[in-house]
């Protein structure tokens, strides 16, 4: 047993004071009678060494008792119990690395959020699992393997790695992530795929996701900070080579969030940016295509 | 006698008042001799005699004018009460509580049978016959004024009360030795309801 707060064991100097105040209360209850000699037979009792005995009554009991109880609490004491052990396993962290992961999340942003979803993950993983550790962006990149490390169980080594990755690229290669997660395989272990995302992107193909051939577990970061829409969108004509296209982003939100704007003209990305919308605001942002 | 709710001095006085009644209506000479501390160890205090039922209201004004207190031995009273030559004979009736009395003996001794006839009224107040208290005491005792610390348990209670009884035990048997009537009358009963038929059972008053 340890206790978390063990300052909290002073509180048992209480249960001398409880003694004393109950030994106190006996001294001071008086009962006035005819005539002491009736009780005298009872010097026996107070002369002899049965005089000295604590009054232990109920109510002294069970004043000790919550003291000490209370006392307990305010140690907060824990018991470690041991975890049964849990097979060995292959973990396969994916990250996502776009730009919609730099958006704002409160005081931190949402890859903050998802390097921390990967580091408890790291966190959680026992000296016989295998974890990879990859990217998806643009493409699709492999950061660290615990296989390549020289201790393959300093899983603290490979959370450092985290802090090496560079956010803000366009595009998102998961397809293409799941596939090199695939191929890094240890054959000889149960695998396990972690997406740490903040899904602003369509799945490339739903069905091939949803058909994956190992469990497939999502992060979701930066959720509670949707509350942004596209609420105003013109596109005109500059000239005979030229088009201009007007969009009005407005943010609703009481959160300052960085969102990813995506201009795809026939189904075919044509510029994408990272827009800074403040809380309650809405802002301008125009794009010049030129024609073909 | 000032100890207990009602005290035992509102019992001793109202018996007094229908003792002492009933001598004055039966033409007998009543004195009255309060048992104390200062002023009431001198015999100036006593009430001179009386005859006669009009005597009554001297009784009773007398009696209403005695306090109570202080710490009395009983048998020394009984003991100087020849000596003070008051009488050569006679009904002595003691209305006491006999709290601190000693041995009893040789005071009856000096009154006795025929020429004098001595009852005892014993008065205990029911709390002093069965306490009803536990737990851990102070006990001041309201006539000496000494204070003691006992633990009061139902099995002190037991003692308490088994004690009790022996003591009245060796009074009664004290008494029966030296032929005086003795009778204890709990403090608690009415005087018309449950004394007085006591009293009667005891041969201390006839019934008309």
């Amino acid at each position: 047993v340890t206790f978390l707060n063990p300052i909290g064991l002073a509180g048992l100097i209480g249960l001398p004071v409880i003694l004393a105040l109950h030994l106190l209360y006996r001294r001071k209850q008086r009962y006035v009678v005819s005539h002491l000699g009736l009780w005298s037979f009872l010097d026996a009792y107070t002369h002899g060494p049965r005089a000295r005995r604590l009054p232990l009554t109920w109510i002294l009991l069970l004043d000790l008792l919550i003291g000490a109880l209370l006392s307990l609490a305010w140690s907060r004491p824990s018991i470690a119990i041991a975890q049964p052990e849990r097979s060995p396993r292959h973990s396969v962290i994916l990250l996502d690395v776009s730009t919609s992961m730099r958006a704002t999340v409160g005081s931190t942003t949402r890859f903050a959020e998802a390097k921390a979803a990967a580091a408890a993950l790291l966190r959680d993983s026992t000296p016989r699992d295998v974890v990879t550790l990859l990217t998806f962006g643009q493409q699709a990149r492999l950061i660290a393997d615990s296989r390549a490390e020289a201790d393959q169980t300093d899983f603290v080594r490979l959370a450092g790695w985290l802090d090496q990755i560079q956010v803000g690229e366009t595009g998102h290669a998961l397809a293409e992530a799941l596939a090199m997660g695939q191929a890094a395989l240890d054959p000889g272990l149960p695998a396990e795929y972690h997406v740490i995302t903040d899904g602003g992107f369509p799945l490339p193909d739903p069905d091939a996701i949803s058909q994956f051939a190992y469990p497939l577990r999502w992060h979701w970061v930066g959720r509670e900070a949707d509350n942004q829409a596209v609420v105003d969108l013109n596109a005109a004509p500059q000239g005979a080579n030229q088009m201009q296209v007007f969009a009005r982003l407005a943010n609703f939100g009481s959160q300052a969030v960085i969102r990813e704007a995506v201009l795809a003209v026939d189904g075919q990305v044509i510029n994408q940016v990272a827009i800074d919308l403040p809380a309650g605001s809405s802002v301008p942002h125009v794009w010049q295509i030129p024609l073909r | 006698m000032a100890w207990g709710d009602p005290p035992k001095s509102d019992t001793a006085l109202a018996l007094a008042n229908l003792l002492g009644y009933l001598a004055l209506a039966h033409q007998d000479r009543l004195m009255v001799v309060p048992v104390g501390e200062a002023p009431y160890a001198d015999t100036r205090h006593s009430l001179r005699p009386l005859w006669g039922k009009g005597q009554a209201a001297m009784l009773n004004r007398y009696l209403q004018g005695l306090h109570f207190g202080g710490q009395v031995d009983i048998a020394r009273t009984l003991a100087g009460l020849k000596q003070r030559r008051l009488s050569q004979g006679g009904l002595v009736l003691v209305i006491s509580d006999l709290l601190g009395t000693q041995d009893l003996s040789r005071p009856l001794a000096a009154l006795p049978a025929p020429a004098w006839k001595v009852v005892f009224c014993h008065l205990l107040h029911p709390q002093e016959l069965s306490p009803q208290i536990n737990g851990h005491f102070e006990m001041l005792d309201i006539e000496t004024g000494q204070k003691k610390r006992y633990p009061v348990t139902a099995k002190v209670l037991e003692l308490y009360r088994q004690r009790l009884q022996a003591w009245r035990d060796q009074i009664a048997q004290t008494c029966e030795e030296r032929r005086v009537v003795y009778t204890m009358l709990p403090t608690s009963g009415s005087i018309a309801q449950e004394i007085l038929p006591e009293l009667q059972r005891a041969q201390v008053v006839r019934r008309l």
